[in-house]
């Protein structure tokens, strides 16, 4: 319940299933400098490697990894980050 | 906004903490107006340029310099100079006061090289300099000396108004 009613609150989408690491989190960083603080984006990718690094990566510049579930049966999976902080 | 080209290019430096798009994005709009064709300044093109920093090598007005050239027009400043027998990197942001820097700048003489690599060192640490100056990373106004194998502060020459050390930024 909680993440759905997340998920209808997204600000923004960005889907980096094609890319592979850093440029996994490149996007997602550039996606949030785009949102105010408290906004939402969500991410939809894949990998075990993005998986680990983009949620740890954005916690690490001080989001908030809201949740992280999957997005269906291809082995994508849905990551909601809630902006924590403006870089400048 | 970047390009996919410059997101592709810049990639490992937009991840930096202290750059970040918007960051890359100063970087590629702030031109450097290099004066001197030394090899300290080489070495501080070719890094300002992997960096994404237009450089244009100007006869004068140059905002990036090798003493006992002045830098002039806007800000930021980054001059490489000889301090009480020392070489080391001077620089100034639209922040920083002008008269204290150019204070500074006047106590200043030739760089003099300890050995080879110095002024391949003090070229690339000039040109991260720059960047941090056009980030806004650290102080608005400051000198560094080379000694041993890192960069250590050096007092600059206060004016009148900013005769206190804790008058730092310009009002």
């Amino acid at each position: 319940m909680a993440t759905e009613a997340a998920r209808l609150r997204v600000d923004a989408r960005i889907d980096v299933v094609r890319e592979v690491c850093p440029m996994t989190y490149v996007r997602t960083k550039l996606a949030l400098e785009s949102l105010a603080v408290g906004q939402r984006l969500e991410v939809r990718l894949t990998g075990e490697e993005p998986l680990r690094n983009v949620p740890r990566s954005a916690q690490e510049e001080g989001h908030e990894v809201e949740s992280l579930t999957p997005a269906g049966d291809d082995g994508t999976w849905s990551l909601v980050i809630r902006k924590g902080r403006d870089a400048f | 906004m970047l390009s996919e080209t410059a997101i592709q290019r810049f990639s490992r430096q937009v991840l930096l903490r202290e750059v970040g798009g918007k960051g890359q994005e100063r970087l590629l709009q702030q031109s450097v107006r290099l004066a001197g064709d030394s090899q300290v300044m080489r070495q501080a093109q070719a890094y300002l340029v992997a960096g994404g920093t237009p450089v244009v090598q100007v006869e004068a007005d140059a905002n990036f310099c090798v003493w006992p050239n002045v830098p002039s027009g806007a800000a930021p400043w980054v001059v490489v100079a000889g301090l009480k027998g020392a070489s080391g990197i001077l620089w100034r942001t639209e922040r920083g006061c002008r008269d204290c820097f150019e204070r500074t700048l006047r106590r200043g003489h030739a760089p003099r090289w300890r050995d080879a690599t110095e002024d391949f060192q003090l070229g690339v640490l000039a040109a991260l300099t720059w960047q941090r100056a056009v980030l806004g990373v650290g102080e608005p106004i400051g000198a560094r000396i080379l000694q041993g194998e890192g960069l250590d502060p050096f007092p600059l020459d206060r004016c009148r108004q900013h005769g206190s050390e804790a008058a730092v930024a310009a009002d």
